[in-house]
């Protein structure tokens, strides 16, 4: 999925390109982030050189400090006295200067320096002094004798305090001036770092011109390509719009022939006239629906919608199969569900070729039995678009019969083909033929989807969702009879799609239809239409209730294909005949006509 | 002439109070933008009268000086506490130690953060050995910002005089 994502994001060689120059630039990015990171955040390193600062000031201090405390015993004289603790606090500030270089982090860092020499030193002072605070107690007393021999020790103490200081200094120099070799080293190993990304980064801004480069080439190219194929397309359009042209005069001459004068001419009979005639109607029919698909092809088929009656409609197409649907014998019925407003917006010539497709294609795959067209609304969410006033919403038609089902390979190409999925770039595929090749792309073309389920021997269900708005200003009642009161009707064939289609026909109609079933249940009810497409189902006994039901007022209807004669069917006498393809409109005014006289 | 009317015009304006004569020895001599004096020109300040002002509790390590250190109770007055004493008018302190070493410090430091000139550790006297008598400090264990070296240069130990000034910049 993301293979695929990346390649139509970006070409083979323009991610050649961007993925050297981002993979460049990451690493190098990664590697001075980490290396700056390290370099600059050693905070152990800046304590360490702050306790080497304060050693060398401590130090300072203690030598500045002793120099003072000498000059104050060196000044000292009798006009000075009572001293009043001040020898004391000159000793103790001297003192403290000692103090802070023994202990803390300060003593553990000179402990190390020169290899304990600052050691030995600052204990050799610190005795030193200690002995000469003894002798201060007598010069805060007052007794100034002592004065020359504490000046003449501490003198000699110079050397000492000297060298002590010296060692301090010369220990946190070293260091200074090896911080400022890792400082340097550290340094120029930034600037090095520094360099590499620069160069990444012009690396990256290479492989960016040069991708685009690249990209801009494709582009071109990419645009002179659909050019290419959308010339192609017109061309082909062309080419096929002038075979329709130069065909379709001599096709509709014959067409156009009477039957009787055509058989008359060619010395041949009325049937291989119609045949021709029929032949000749395919043939105008595969060329419009090549020319359907080339069209689409090179998207040039346009949909034209309009707001007509789905009634209307469905009615004016199921007609059409009347006269296919007779040599087998096939009952074709349509229903549409009442949920479904009667003026809808859809290109209804694009609806007609869906549905003719389908119907032509049930015919052919169904030998006996009956087929179904049912129109209900569909469970799908419509688009999400609105214009005006008008609202969409989805539409479902199922096409369903009882016959042999699909082919296996037949279903397995309609499964896996290309041309079924909503993505499709071919248009038409040999192993699904033209018309469902046609069926398909037209019901994408609309924004729908198309399934089918088939089960040999049992039927074949096609079903289309299909887009459609509803017109709020031409939203018009139905105009359906409905029975007063309710009726009851019994339905005789063995056929349960049929008859499944018929209840639901009748049930708008307020009319609760049943089947018949052997054993002498129906016989005790009241019942006022019967509809017979199947006579062998009627014993005696039910033939002479139908008689009785027929005497109370009841309605028989009776498929006109049957050959039955009244002498073996009494009934037949009162009775009408129905034709298939039955519809809803058909019905209802056969009903309205007998139970509103009634 | 223009500078004495001045001088006239502030005996008018600050309240003048006369600071007693210290009893034992002087720990503290604040000069500078001092109105309360009582020698010459300096206030001067002997323990009984630092202990007479307001005292404030600080416990804290000096952690720049010993890691592993153990906190110490300190005891002290705050900066305000001592200006209103001397009647002293200034955003600076330039503070003096016994080795001479001098830090300005903001007066603003001591309401900000709490700072304080610490007389007492544990209860007792701090000696001029243990860095005393008296140490500007800062509460470093309470206030991780603290911990800098700013702060630890500014907690000056063995404050003997204070110069009050109205900025940094005020020259000596």
């Amino acid at each position: 999925m993301l293979t695929r994502f990346m390649q139509k994001l970006f070409p083979p060689k323009l991610q050649h390109w961007y993925l050297y120059g981002l993979a460049t630039f990451f690493i190098s990015t990664l590697l001075l982030s980490f290396s700056l990171v390290i370099y600059s955040s050693d905070g152990s390193q800046a304590t360490k050189q702050r306790i080497y600062e304060d050693s060398l000031w401590n130090s300072l201090q203690f030598q500045l400090q002793s120099y003072r405390f000498l000059n104050y015993l060196v000044e000292l004289d009798k006009n000075d006295l009572p001293l009043n603790g001040a020898a004391y606090a000159q000793y103790d500030l001297l003192m403290s200067r000692v103090d802070l270089l023994r202990n803390g982090e300060v003593g553990y860092l000179i402990r190390g320096l020169t290899g304990g020499r600052t050691v030995r030193l600052l204990n050799i002072i610190t005795g030193e002094l200690e002995l000469i605070s003894l002798n201060l107690s007598k010069i805060e007393e007052g007794d100034l004798s002592y004065l020359n021999d504490m000046t003449t020790r501490l003198k000699r103490l110079d050397n000492q305090v000297n060298e002590f200081t010296v060692l301090v200094s010369q220990g946190t120099n070293k260091y200074i001036a090896r911080q400022r070799r890792a400082l340097g080293d550290n340094l120029e190993r930034v600037r090095i770092l520094m360099v590499c990304f620069l160069a990444s980064l012009f690396l990256l801004c290479f492989c960016i011109v040069k991708g685009l480069s690249v990209f801009r080439k494709n582009q071109k190219k990419n645009q002179q390509l659909v050019q290419e194929v959308q010339d192609i397309h017109d061309e082909k359009a062309k080419i096929l719009a002038l075979v329709v042209q130069e065909t379709r005069p001599q096709i509709q001459a014959l067409l156009g022939q009477p039957s009787s004068s055509a058989g008359k001419n060619n010395g041949s009979s009325p049937t291989f006239s119609t045949n021709v005639k029929e032949s000749a109607n395919e043939l105008l029919h595969t060329i419009n629906m090549f020319s359907d698909l080339v069209l689409m092809d090179a998207q040039k088929l346009n949909l034209v919608t309009t707001t007509e009656s789905l009634q209307k409609n469905l009615d004016d197409y199921v007609h059409i199969f009347a006269h296919k649907l007779q040599p087998k014998g096939l009952k074709l019925v349509s229903y549409i569900d009442p949920a479904l407003p009667s003026m809808i917006n859809l290109d209804f010539k694009r609806i007609k070729e869906i549905l003719l497709e389908l119907l032509q294609n049930a015919i052919s795959h169904t030998s006996k039995g009956s087929i179904s067209i049912h129109v209900r609304p569909s469970s799908l969410a419509p688009p999400q678009n609105s214009n005006g006033g008008n609202r969409f919403a989805m539409l479902q038609i199922a096409i369903k019969d009882t016959g042999f089902g699909l082919e296996n390979s037949l279903q397995k190409h309609l499964r896996s083909s290309p041309l079924t999925q909503n993505d499709q770039h071919s248009i038409l595929q040999s192993d699904i033929g033209l018309g469902l090749s046609l069926c398909y792309q037209l019901v994408h073309l609309m924004g729908g989807d198309i399934h089918f389920s088939s089960e040999p021997n049992t039927g074949t269900e096609f079903w289309v969702d299909i887009p459609y708005e509803t017109d709020q200003e031409h939203t018009e009642e139905r105009e359906t009879f409905v029975c007063s009161l309710q009726k009851r009707a019994l339905i005789f064939t063995k056929d349960m799609h049929l008859a499944q289609f018929l209840r639901m026909q009748l049930g708008d109609l307020n009319i609760e239809a049943g089947y018949y079933s052997e054993g002498p249940h129906h016989e005790e009810e009241e019942i006022d239409l019967v509809i017979i497409t199947e006579p062998d189902l009627i014993s005696p006994e039910t033939e002479a209730s139908i008689l009785q039901w027929q005497k109370n007022g009841a309605l028989v209807l009776y498929d006109h294909l049957l050959e039955l004669d009244a002498e073996h069917c009494p009934y037949l006498a009162s009775a009408q005949s129905i034709t298939f393809p039955l519809t809803q409109s058909q019905l209802n005014i056969r009903i309205k006509h007998f139970f509103q006289r009634s | 002439m223009r500078a004495f009317l001045l001088s006239v015009m502030l005996l008018f304006v600050t309240p003048v109070f006369a600071l007693p004569q210290p009893t034992g020895p002087v720990l503290l001599t604040l000069t500078g933008n001092v109105a309360n004096t009582n020698v010459g020109d300096s206030a001067q300040l002997d323990r009984k009268m630092l202990e007479a002002l307001p005292q404030h509790k600080l416990t804290t390590t000096m952690g720049w000086v010993s890691k592993n250190e153990r906190p110490h109770d300190y005891i002290g007055f705050s900066a305000m506490d001592l200006l209103k004493l001397v009647g002293g008018t200034g955003a600076t302190l330039r503070i003096r130690a016994l080795n001479q070493y001098v830090i300005d410090i903001p007066v603003s430091d001591f309401v900000k953060y709490g700072a304080i000139f610490a007389i007492k550790k544990d209860g007792k006297n701090i000696s001029i050995r243990n860095l005393g008598p008296i140490m500007v400090l800062y509460p470093f264990d309470d206030n991780e910002h603290l911990r800098n070296e700013v702060y630890y240069w500014r907690a000056i130990w063995q404050v003997s005089s204070i110069k009050v000034l109205t900025n940094s910049a005020q020259e000596e």
